[in-house]
């Protein structure tokens, strides 16, 4: 063996080496150690878990196909079965909800929500579907729930009495939009009790909202 | 110097350094963990020396010197007699080779010149080490270790030979 070969061995040794993750644990000790606050932005971490992910996938390429196949599969059927956009919207309007900063907003986010459902069953359906039936009675239940939590008369420098009104009369009035769309169309297996059920469901917030527009 | 500069200058030698010191230990002690707390104990100590104010040339050199005090320390105290594994490299430190196929002819290559630098004289494996794995110039590998420019150079010629009888 040539003096150049046994240098190239040695060199090779270089790919021993440990992954971030335990650069980071390491450091992370010493830090502990040194009682000094050290705070890892999100950027490092990141980068430390797909370094460190990609370096396994790399060390494993048969598990790693596998694991992107699963992937691929489950993606595609949340897509083809409308799965996951619905699931995401949801997470995403509750998520709003509860981090709107006060009744008033909660109300708003909930109430906006409805509003988009109505608006796109008017456009595009004079026949709806058992779930879609359900959806309309989900969310303006919702809506209803947050708009009763709002204080009529307001809340002291979070929302004014005339906001609430106004809310109110906007609500109303969709309610009423959404009664007469409702006479409108039909169900497309027959199951027109469906319907008759939402309407009464309507109904009776139609009457609820009235009688907290004449406290005004 | 102020703090934020230690911490900044303590940050830039751990990001470029931490992972030859790792790797520096690992090879003399064969041991996974211990090389992990022995890297932090070393940057620890280079973190009191600069908080000491003592002046430091060259921030690579001087951890590879408190590195390998720690090695001589633990062997010291232990009286580290009993043989370690040393035929087998850590799983988790071969993360970067490509394929599983090429791990395996790898791991195998790699153990084979491990085997063989851990039969070299300590002197040798330290110098060969430091120069060609972990990229020091002869002046800092004479840093340290503790010895002349010229000393080193033979030592690294000497182990070079050596080594490639072995192999």
């Amino acid at each position: 063996m040539k003096q150049k070969d046994v240098i190239e061995q040695l060199k090779s040794l270089k790919s021993i080496r440990p992954n971030s993750h335990t650069l980071m644990s390491i450091e992370r000790d010493i830090y502990y150690q040194l009682k000094i606050d050290k705070r890892y932005s999100v950027w490092e971490r990141m980068t430390c878990f797909f370094k460190d992910v990609f370096l396994t996938f790399k060390s494993n390429p048969i598990a790693s196909y596998g694991i992107a196949a699963a992937l691929l599969i489950i993606v595609f059927l949340s897509i083809s079965t409308g799965f996951l956009p619905n699931e995401i919207n949801k997470t995403l309007l509750y998520a709003k909800i509860a981090v709107a900063p006060n009744q008033y907003e909660k109300a708003k986010i909930a109430f906006s929500y409805t509003q988009a459902q109505t608006d796109m069953l008017d456009k595009n359906n004079s026949k709806l579907d058992t779930y879609q039936l359900t959806e309309v009675s989900r969310t303006i239940a919702l809506a209803n729930t947050q708009l009763s939590g709002l204080k009529l008369m307001g809340e002291k420098g979070k929302y004014t009495s005339q906001q609430c009104q106004e809310l109110y009369k906007e609500y109303s009035q969709h309610l009423e939009k959404l009664d007469s769309l409702l006479s409108k169309v039909s169900i497309d297996n027959g199951d027109e009790e469906s319907i008759e059920l939402l309407k009464a469901q309507i109904a009776g917030y139609e009457k609820e909202s009235e009688q907290k527009l004449k406290v005004y | 110097m102020k703090k934020g500069k230690q911490h900044q200058l303590f940050e830039d030698a751990y990001r470029q350094c931490a992972q030859g010191i790792f790797r520096f230990i690992y090879f003399k002690v064969s041991d996974y963990e211990l090389a992990k707390d022995f890297t932090a104990d070393t940057f620890i100590r280079f973190w009191k020396q600069l908080v000491n104010g003592k002046e430091i040339q060259n921030n690579k050199a001087f951890l590879y010197f408190i590195a390998k005090g720690i090695t001589i320390d633990y062997y010291r105290k232990k009286k580290h007699t009993k043989s370690v594994s040393l035929d087998i490299i850590d799983e988790r430190l071969l993360g970067v080779i490509d394929t599983a196929e090429d791990t395996l002819s790898m791991k195998q290559e790699l153990e084979q010149v491990y085997i063989k630098l851990k039969e070299i004289k300590k002197e040798y494996q330290d110098v060969l080490l430091l120069h060609y794995v972990e990229d020091l110039k002869i002046s800092e590998i004479a840093d340290v270790l503790n010895k002349k420019e010229n000393t080193v150079r033979v030592l690294l010629h000497r182990a070079l030979k050596v080594l490639k009888e072995k192999l």
